[in-house]
C-alpha cells in the first residue's frame, strides 16, 4: 500500500504535460494540501495535517473560471486516552484517522491585472468520501459515508518570471464543510494548498 | 523553455512525493501500544457494601477450563495477584481467608492466550521470481525454517504470527441472586488486552501497568 501511494503520485505528476497543447484558457494545477480539522473532524483527531494532494482543472473566460478539483486529506492523531460508554471504559493508544477524498465542481472570480499577482475568490461544490478509523490495541473501528458538501476559498496565483509566464505558484484556504450523512455528524476542515498551476 | 518548464515540474512533483511520504500517519510501533485496558461495572451495584475479599491463588486458564489446550504461563502467577490484591487493600478492601472468614465478595482472576495468523495475499512476489530455477534448494531451505515467517515462492502469499493475551479480572458479589442456578454476578470486572512479545520482564511490567490503570479508571470501586 505505501508503495502504490507514491507511484499514483508520480501518475498525477505526469498528467500537467498531457493539457500541454490544449491552448491557453485551460489551468491545471497540483497542490499540496494541508488540513486543520475543525468542529466534529477536531473532535475525531485534531492534529494539523501535512499529509494530502489536489489535482484541479480549470477553464478560464475572462476574469472568471469553472472547473473540476479532486482533494485528498488524511488527518490522523495518536494518542493514549480513555473512552467512556454506559458502564465501560477503555483505556489505550488510539490511532485515529480521517481520510477525506473530494470531487468538486468549482466557480472563481479573479481580481487584479492578467501577468500580475491575482487574488480570486470562489466556491466548490459536490461529494466528499470520508474514511474514519480509530485502532485501538489490536481493535479496529471503522465507518466511511459519502456527503454532500460545499467548500468557499480564497487564493492568489503569482506567474513566474521570465520565459515561464504560463506557469504560476498558487495557494488557497479553503473551508471544507460535508453535510452530515447517516450517523456520521457534519465534518469539517480547514485546507491549505500550495501548488503550481500551468496554463494552455 | 520547454526544458525548463518540465524541470520545474519536476523538481516541484519530487518535493511533493518527499513530503508526502516522509508524514506518513502513525502505527503502532511497540508491543505496549497494543494494550487495552477495559472495565466495567453493573449498573446500581452499591460498592461500599463489600469490604472483604477472598481470591483464589492461581489464574484461570479459560482454555484448559473449556477443555482445549493451552500455553498460558503460569509463572507468574503469584506477582500478577499480589499486584491485584495490592490495588484492591489500597482502596479500603481487606482480604480475608475463606476457610475461616465468609468473605463479602470474590476477586476470580483468568487468562487466556491466543496465536493469531495472518496471510498476506498482496505480498511483492517477484523478488522471490528467481528461485523458480532453483525449486529443490528452496524446498530444502523451507522445511529447515524456523522463524515465524514462510515464503512460497509458487504463491504471492507471506504468513505472519502473533501471540496476544487477555487477563480477566471479576469481582463477584454471592449475595446477589444470579439469573441462573450455578452462575454468579459480577458486580466489576476487567479486561486486559494485549500483544506478548518482548522478554518476561517486559511483558510483567505491563501487565502490573494495566492493573493499575484498571483500578485507576474505576474510582467508584472504592470502599470509602
Amino acid at each position: 500500500m505505501r508503495i502504490r501511494i507514491p507511484i499514483a503520485a508520480l501518475a498525477l505528476l505526469l498528467l500537467p504535460g498531457v493539457v500541454v497543447a490544449q491552448g491557453r484558457s485551460k489551468w491545471f494545477g497540483l497542490t499540496w494540501s494541508m488540513a486543520s480539522p475543525m468542529q466534529n473532524s477536531k473532535d475525531f483527531v485534531s492534529d494539523y495535517s501535512f499529509r494530502g494532494l489536489g489535482l484541479e482543472w480549470r477553464q478560464l473566460s475572462g476574469t472568471t473560471s469553472f472547473g473540476l478539483a479532486l482533494n485528498w486529506n488524511a488527518m490522523n492523531e495518536e494518542s493514549f486516552r480513555t473512552s467512556t460508554a454506559d458502564q465501560a471504559d477503555l483505556t489505550g493508544t488510539q490511532f485515529r484517522y480521517i481520510n477525506a477524498y473530494s470531487i468538486l465542481l468549482s466557480g472563481h472570480k479573479y481580481l487584479g491585472q492578467a501577468g500580475g499577482p491575482r487574488p480570486f475568490i470562489g466556491v466548490k461544490t459536490g461529494t466528499y468520501y470520508i474514511d474514519r478509523r480509530t485502532d485501538v490495541g489490536l481493535w479496529r473501528i471503522s465507518d466511511n459515508s459519502w456527503h454532500f458538501g460545499v467548500a468557499p476559498e480564497l487564493g492568489f496565483t503569482v506567474p513566474m518570471a521570465g520565459n515561464l509566464q504560463y506557469e504560476s505558484f498558487y495557494t488557497t484556504v479553503r473551508y471544507n464543510y460535508a453535510l452530515a450523512a447517516g450517523d456520521v455528524p457534519y465534518q469539517s476542515w480547514l485546507s491549505v494548498d500550495i501548488g503550481f498551476a500551468v496554463r494552455r | 523553455m520547454r526544458m525548463k518548464s518540465g524541470g520545474l515540474r519536476f523538481c516541484v512533483g519530487a518535493l511533493f512525493v518527499v513530503l508526502w511520504a516522509g508524514c506518513y500517519p502513525g502505527e503502532i510501533d511497540s508491543a505496549s501500544q497494543t494494550d487495552v485496558v477495559l472495565t466495567f461495572h453493573k449498573i446500581g451495584a452499591d460498592f461500599k457494601v463489600n469490604n472483604t475479599l477472598s481470591m483464589p491463588d492461581s489464574i484461570v486458564d479459560i482454555s484448559k477450563a473449556a477443555g482445549a489446550s493451552s500455553s498460558l504461563d503460569h509463572q507468574y502467577d503469584a506477582q500478577i495477584l499480589a499486584k491485584i490484591q495490592q490495588q484492591f487493600q489500597a482502596i479500603g478492601y481487606t482480604f480475608v481467608n475463606p476457610a475461616t472468614t465468609k468473605p463479602d465478595a470474590v476477586v476470580l482472576v483468568a487468562g487466556i492466550t491466543v496465536d493469531n495468523y495472518q496471510a498476506w495475499a498482496g505480498y511483492p512476489w517477484w523478488g522471490y521470481w528467481g528461485w523458480w530455477g532453483s525449486w529443490g534448494y528452496w524446498g530444502y531451505s523451507a522445511s529447515s525454517a524456523g522463524s515465524s515467517s514462510w515464503y512460497y515462492p509458487w504463491s504471492p502469499v507471506v504468513v505472519t504470527s502473533y501471540k496476544s493475551g487477555t487477563l480477566f479480572i471479576n469481582l463477584v458479589d454471592p449475595d446477589i441472586p444470579p439469573p441462573q442456578a450455578g452462575q454468579a454476578v459480577s458486580i466489576w470486572g476487567a479486561a486486559l488486552n494485549g500483544m506478548l512479545e518482548g522478554t518476561s520482564t517486559e511483558i510483567l511490567s505491563r501487565i502490573a501497568t494495566n492493573i493499575t490503570q484498571a483500578f485507576a479508571q474505576s474510582p467508584y470501586l472504592s470502599t470509602q
